[in-house]
């Protein structure tokens, strides 16, 4: 008889709610092993409050939930022995140099492998010797991913990793997770970039309100992912209702919109035939594509 | 729980040079003053008659108490009431940095996402507070001192230090009191805001109510009536009831602390 691997988290009704009635409403949710779990929602959606009611900065007003098989409230010690966290805009001691902040956490930790922090800092390359409020934006979030991950946690919690960082520090966080990813370690991480999360996460969630609204596998994402399309025309432009994949087509004079759910590659090669004099091809809002596909489900939190 | 006091000592060890360096100086400049007041005669002039008519505590204030040297009343009235307000203002400043500016900066998160017992957190920043104080308190005495030495001047050296230790025991019970005030203040500028008013009406409280010539019991609500820059110079020792009164407050303050923080919400 094989030994039952526990969730990596296991959320049952969790809530909190703050004094205005915001927050987070009974969440439940489950998170395996060795997954990475993208955790999508606009601003003020209540990411941020699940994830510090988690790691026990707010205590929950509802539910209950396991990290690690080991109960937030209870073990709360133990959970934050195995879980890495990085803020979303993280703070550390100014006065202090990156390396007497990550060496005051390892100590806390009990942990002694100064080998993987300087391995762990090569990678990124960050200059460990500097005071941490001289730092920039993207060297201080690099001191604050090693934070998270120095005494190799079994579990990370990332609040929008990669916001407001430049493009190779974002590349360096995203190789880092998938990394951790490969050696068996789990991740949760928050973010209102659909991009960064498709590019990691095994599977998403989203949030809205306060509430879980839709919790499905990445590839189901892309799927029935969708892009904003509008054109100006010289010709005829009637055809373009019957290709694949074009919905919600509307006309403003030469103007043409439509939301687009096929292959790019198909839509311009159709496009080249009726003049196109100006082009524009973005992603929506994150909410639409949620609400596009889970439609009323979304809606009422059955999706 | 010595490395959370190490880490926030070294956190807070710019603060301590600057707070320790211009007490010090002060200290030190003041006795570099004090030579003339050996010769000079504290009731040499009309207008020190006329003030001799007026309440001790106000007398005390202006460096004509009855029954001290020259010296004595110059140190009292300069040095004495100066540390009375400040090292409670460093307390406050102090105690609320470990609570209000560390959720205000973040740091907080840096703080309590690591296994560690809040309670231990917030002792390590009370024992953090009571050093730093414990620090200017000596850094400031051994300057006085050391420029009196050199001016030539005999001082009532135990006496100083005990007035400038009754003034660190004022500025640990009201900086722990910050400390329980700081854990409902919603930011930071609001709780250094408050604290530091909170310094300034309860001294001005009770200087107003000594020049009213009101009991001690009357005053005993309020941390500054434990506080008198004449009674250690004349005893050229400690207060211990006054003293003792002092960190009994300081410790029950840090005791409710200690079970509001345990429970409060660190919101981001």
């Amino acid at each position: 008889m094989g030994v039952q691997r526990v969730n990596a988290m296991e959320l049952k009704g969790l809530g909190h709610l703050y004094r205005n009635g915001r927050g987070v409403k009974r969440v439940n949710l489950q998170v395996e092993q060795g997954e990475v779990f993208g955790f999508l929602g606009p601003n003020a959606a209540g990411k941020t409050t699940l994830i510090r009611t988690l790691l026990g900065f707010l205590s929950p007003t509802v539910g209950s939930a396991t990290v690690l098989g080991l109960d937030i409230v209870c073990d709360k010690q133990e959970v934050l022995k195995r879980v890495g966290y990085l803020a979303s805009d993280p703070a550390l001691y100014d006065t202090l140099t990156g390396y007497q902040n990550l060496d005051f956490a390892m100590r806390i930790r009990g942990c002694r492998d100064y080998d993987r922090l300087k391995d762990l800092a090569g990678k990124l390359g960050v200059d460990l010797g500097q005071r941490f409020r001289t730092l920039s934006r993207g060297n201080k979030q690099k001191v604050a991913i090693l934070n998270a991950l120095v005494h190799d946690p079994d579990l990370l919690i990332l609040d929008e990793p990669t916001t407001g960082l430049d493009p190779l520090v974002q590349e360096a966080a995203r190789s880092i997770i998938l990394g951790e990813k490969s050696r068996g370690k789990t991740v949760f991480m928050s973010s209102h970039d659909l991009a960064e999360v498709e590019a990691v996460a095994d599977r998403v969630g989203i949030i809205r309100d306060g509430e879980m609204v839709a919790v499905d596998r990445v590839e189901n994402l892309r799927r029935q992912r969708m892009k904003y399309v509008a054109f100006e025309v010289e010709h005829d432009w009637s055809g373009i209702a019957s290709l694949p994949g074009v919905l919600d087509l509307r006309q403003d004079g030469r103007k043409v919109r439509f939301t687009y759910t096929g292959k790019i590659p198909a839509l311009l090669e159709s496009l080249q035939k009726w003049g196109v004099v100006d082009l524009s091809i973005n992603d929506p809002p994150l909410e639409d594509v949620f609400l596009s596909f889970y439609g009323q489900d979304a809606e009422t939190g059955r999706g | 729980m010595i490395t959370l006091f190490k880490q926030y000592f070294r956190a807070q060890r710019s603060g301590l040079l600057i707070w320790a360096g211009f007490n010090g100086f002060m200290g030190w400049a003041l006795a570099a003053t004090a030579k003339p007041m050996e010769t000079a005669s504290a009731l040499g002039n009309f207008m020190t008659r006329i003030m001799e008519r007026l309440p001790e505590n106000l007398r005390a204030l202006l460096g004509i108490a009855p029954g001290m040297s020259p010296i004595d009343n110059l140190i009292q009235a300069k040095l004495g009431f100066w540390m009375a307000v400040a090292l409670p203002v460093y307390g406050c400043l102090l105690a609320v940095a470990a609570v209000s500016r560390e959720i205000d900066r973040g740091t907080a998160d840096f703080l309590l996402a690591l296994p560690v017992d809040r309670k231990q957190v917030l002792v390590a920043r009370w024992e953090v507070m009571a050093v730093n104080l414990a620090v200017v308190v000596l850094t400031t005495w051994a300057a006085l001192s050391g420029g009196l030495v050199m001016s030539g001047v005999a001082g009532n050296f135990r006496g100083y230090f005990w007035m400038i230790a009754q003034a660190g025991f004022v500025g640990l019970a009201i900086g722990s009191l910050a400390m329980l005030g700081a854990m409902w203040a919603p930011d930071y500028e609001r709780a250094m805001k408050w604290s530091l008013a909170a310094v300034g009406v309860l001294f001005s409280i009770d200087l107003s109510m000594k020049m009213a010539s009101m009991s001690r019991l009357a005053r005993s609500f309020n941390p500054f009536s434990y506080f008198d820059t004449l009674e250690p110079l004349r005893r050229s020792g400690p207060m211990w009831t006054d003293a003792a009164a002092l960190i009994a407050v300081s410790l029950a303050a840090l005791w409710a602390a200690l079970r509001v923080f345990q429970s409060k919400q660190i919101e981001a």
